[in-house]
């Protein structure tokens, strides 16, 4: 902006100094045309003094030559002579061309007596003769007095005029000097003008690249990740019908691609944003390299990506792209000093096989991606019609799951762990049940997985904790003296206020934290962080209970398991349903046996429904049971009931299993 | 036969002089000559005036200062183009020849342009060759300010005697 006045203010500027001097030489100029024009005219005049020399001479040579009667010259001659003399006195009198020599010479003094000696002349020749040479004498007599003065005019005005002609040829050269000067300016000032227009033409040609240059970055910006480089969700929107109308065109198939990320989220929380950031600009690097030309790659936000791929014939060439895409996001990357590792799920739909539009075609992709994750990590889903209703399910349970968490739709069933030796109930397992009015009973295994993955689980936590806590502290009698063991999701035990959370319920509700049991799965120690370990071990100085949940499915070695803050192992239900048939089986839950009792752990076993069961369980030493043959879960109030009656009737025998209720 | 004469009349018409093209000769004495490329001669090769003949192509008065001159005088005279109009003159100047031997050529163009007279009179009485007699070339200096140049001046030639077309 500043420039651009700086820049016309000079053109303006100079222009005008140009103009203003050519105005000025030009009016000196015109000045100088004037002085010579003058000048000329004065010149003329001077000339006509030296005629009248000319004429004077002339005269007196003809009327000498009249006296000797030797020429051919007649009277009318000399009067013609006479004449045109006479027109030469009248003229140096009169004539305004030679005011400045009458100013200067005494022209009109000289010429009036000249004239009164003419009138004399023209007297005697009408009467003098050819050959009359003492007449002529007489009239040459009249006129010798006028030689000298004539002759000294002409000298001074040959003077005169030889200072005019100077004084013209200087003003020529000054006019001269001054067209020079003249045209230098113009010249001076086309040159202004011409560096003007090329100047601002090469600015306005500057602006107007600056301009498409930050439309491009504009557009640049619009249309693409400012992180990965990719092309951003606005322009795959956009892409993909174009892509889809020109497959239509030639008939071919496109296969569209949803690709997030697995345990990227981890690498995030872990190591930073700059970590993850730079590991999706890696991958996004990757997966450009893996485009074929008419390919479209895009990040849709997060660590989600999209690949549209165009000319695709069938379903196997679409997941034989897919495998090279997860192989691809698996291999591992150093970013930062990081050594990180994500894989990836695929969703991917078909067109025109899936979807006919591209809306319908994304949403589908969306779909299978989903399916995708739910399945476990790094598979490679396609839509189909069972992905499109278990995808409904999902949804209308975690709408449902919502409105329960609002309205109070969730309840805690309670099942007793008994002391094998005698079947005395000393704790009970809280259970979370959902009974939906239009799902009907939904299984926990269900809802929890969508709970977790909707990030609902953190308020079915906060519920069931706050829930069982303030029941139980409740509870008399025989009740009053049970330990009650909870689930929480593996979330739950990575957060770092754990233990103030669950002590603060305890406190408010006045329950001992001794009563307390938490129940964490194998799993989720194994993905422990020091964070989750911190908390364990202050729960436990606390008082609280800390039982490992389905023991034995995991991977868990001795070693780990003795740096573990932990008081219990639960046998999983499998070890269990099976001890009367499968050898293996026994055989484990003996070794867990003896793990638990080198490290000095209670153990538990989980579904018990047979004596025989019982028996074996007692004959390794497993000290205390849950199962259906004791006690189905059931409500708060059941539970009173039930415990209530058996203390009443120590002797009471246990229940028959009920088949097909929840576990 | 009749109709051939005809035409060949028509056709030649343009080219043939009619009567009002014809020069009488001068029965006083001759003020000026026109020799050169005319077409109207009453002399073998020019056409000579004397002042019936100059009074018969019409008189016009110009008021005029001139470089030669103090005040500005009426002058009455003869119209330069009128004249070279009734020889049939034809050519790219006039060139004027003074009795003092002084000659001076006067473009077609000026006298298309600034239709100078010849001046016979100066305040209603002739010029006789002491006054710049018997014709004096005179321009309408007043009329036009941009010919005051020596240009002008030297074409405003004085008894003049003589013109010859080129």
């Amino acid at each position: 902006m500043r420039s651009t006045r700086l820049r016309w203010g000079g053109y303006v500027v100079l222009l005008i100094a140009f103009t203003t001097g050519s105005m000025l030489v030009w009016s000196s100029i015109d000045r100088m045309r004037d002085e010579v024009r003058r000048g000329g005219i004065e010149i003329n005049g001077i000339g006509d003094v030296f005629w009248l020399e000319r004429e004077f001479h002339r005269l007196r040579e003809d009327v000498a030559m009249f006296g000797t009667g030797g020429g051919d010259i007649g009277r009318d001659d000399l009067f013609l002579r006479l004449e045109l003399l006479w027109s030469r006195c009248r003229l140096v009198m009169e004539a305004q061309t030679l005011a400045h020599v009458r100013a200067d010479h005494p022209v009109t003094p000289l010429a009036r007596a000249l004239l009164l000696a003419l009138e004399e002349v023209e007297r005697r020749l009408s009467s003098l003769d050819e050959g009359d040479g003492a007449g002529a004498q007489a009239i040459l007599a009249l006129l010798d007095p006028f030689a000298a003065p004539v002759q000294q005019l002409s000298v001074d005005v040959e003077a005169l005029l030889d200072a005019t002609t100077q004084h013209l040829s200087s003003k020529f050269a000054g006019l001269l000097n001054g067209l020079d000067s003249l045209a230098i300016g113009a010249g001076m000032a086309s040159l202004t003008l011409l560096a003007m227009f090329v100047i601002e033409a090469a600015v306005a040609r500057r602006a107007r690249e600056a301009i498409v240059e930050r439309e491009r970055a504009l557009r640049h910006l619009a249309y693409n990740d400012p992180l990965t480089g990719l092309a951003n969700r606005r322009n795959m929107v956009e892409h993909l019908p174009v892509a889809l109308d020109r497959a239509r065109g030639d008939g071919r198939g496109v296969a569209l691609m949803v690709v997030d990320l697995d345990g990227f989220k981890p690498i995030n929380d872990n190591h930073g944003h700059e970590v993850g950031d730079a590991l999706l600009v890696e991958i996004a690097r990757r997966l450009g390299r893996l485009s074929r030309p008419h390919d479209f790659c895009a990040r849709m936000g997060g660590d989600e990506f999209v690949f549209v791929l165009a000319g695709i014939v069938g379903e196997s060439e679409a997941f034989c792209i897919a495998d090279r895409i997860l192989e691809e996001i698996r291999q591992p990357a150093r970013v930062r000093g990081v050594e990180a590792s994500v894989g990836a799920s695929i969703g991917l739909a078909l067109f025109p096989d899936d979807a006919d539009d591209a809306d319908a075609l994304y949403r589908k992709a969306d779909m299978a991606l989903f399916s995708a994750k739910s399945a476990g990590r790094g598979k490679i889903r396609r839509y189909d019609r069972g992905i499109h209703e278990g995808i409904e399910r999902r949804k209308s349970i975690e709408d449902r799951l919502r409105s329960a968490l609002a309205e109070g739709g969730l309840e805690m069933f309670y099942q007793p762990q008994v002391v094998l030796a005698d079947g005395r109930p000393d704790a009970v397992e809280a259970l979370i049940r959902w009974h939906d009015a239009k799902l009907g009973p939904v299984a926990p295994g269900e809802f929890i997985a969508i709970a977790e993955d909707a990030g609902l689980i953190g308020e079915v936590d906060a519920w069931v904790l706050a829930t069982v806590v303030a029941r139980a502290a409740r509870w008399t009698g025989a009740a009053g003296q049970l330990r009650v063991a909870i689930n929480l999701s593996a979330r739950m035990f990575g957060q770092d206020d754990l233990c103030d959370v669950v002590l603060g319920h305890l406190s408010a509700a006045g329950m001992d934290p001794g009563r307390l049991e938490l129940e964490i799965t194998e799993t989720a120690v194994l993905a422990h962080t020091e964070t989750t370990l911190t908390q364990l071990r202050r729960l436990r100085s606390h008082g609280v209970r800390i039982a490992v949940d389905d023991f034995g499915v995991g991977y868990s070695s001795l070693n780990y398991l003795k740096r573990l803050p932990i008081d219990q192992l639960k046998i999983d239900r499998s070890f269990v349903a099976d001890i009367e048939r499968d050898g293996d089986d026994r055989a484990i839950i003996g070794a867990i046996r003896s793990v638990a009792a080198a490290l000095h752990l209670d153990v538990v076993a989980e579904g018990i429904e047979t004596r025989a069961q019982e028996h074996y369980l007692r004959s390794i030493g497993c000290e205390r049971g849950q199962g259906f043959l004791y006690a189905r879960p059931m409500p708060e109030g059941d539970l009173l009931a039930h415990l209530e009656k058996r203390a009443s009737n120590t002797r009471l025998p246990a229940a028959e299993p009920a088949h097909g209720a929840f576990t | 036969m009749g109709i051939a004469l005809s035409v060949l009349v028509v056709l030649l018409a343009p080219y043939a002089p009619s009567r009002a093209d014809m020069l009488p000769s001068p029965t006083g004495p001759v003020l000026l000559t026109v020799s050169g490329a005319v077409q109207n001669t009453n002399a073998p090769g020019e056409a000579r005036f004397d002042r019936a003949m100059l009074d018969a192509l019409g008189l016009r008065e110009l008021v005029s200062s001139t470089p030669h001159t103090q005040g500005r005088p009426v002058w009455r005279g003869v119209g330069l183009g009128a004249l070279l109009h009734r020889v049939g003159a034809r050519g790219e100047r006039a060139v004027g020849f003074a009795l003092d031997g002084y000659s001076v050529g006067i473009p077609m163009d000026v006298v298309e342009r600034y239709d100078p007279i010849i001046a016979l009179e100066r305040e209603g009485k002739r010029l006789r060759v002491r006054d710049g007699g018997p014709g004096w070339v005179i321009f309408p200096w007043d009329e036009h300010p941009e010919i005051t140049d020596q240009a002008f001046s030297g074409m405003s030639i004085w008894q003049l005697e003589r013109l010859r077309i080129e």
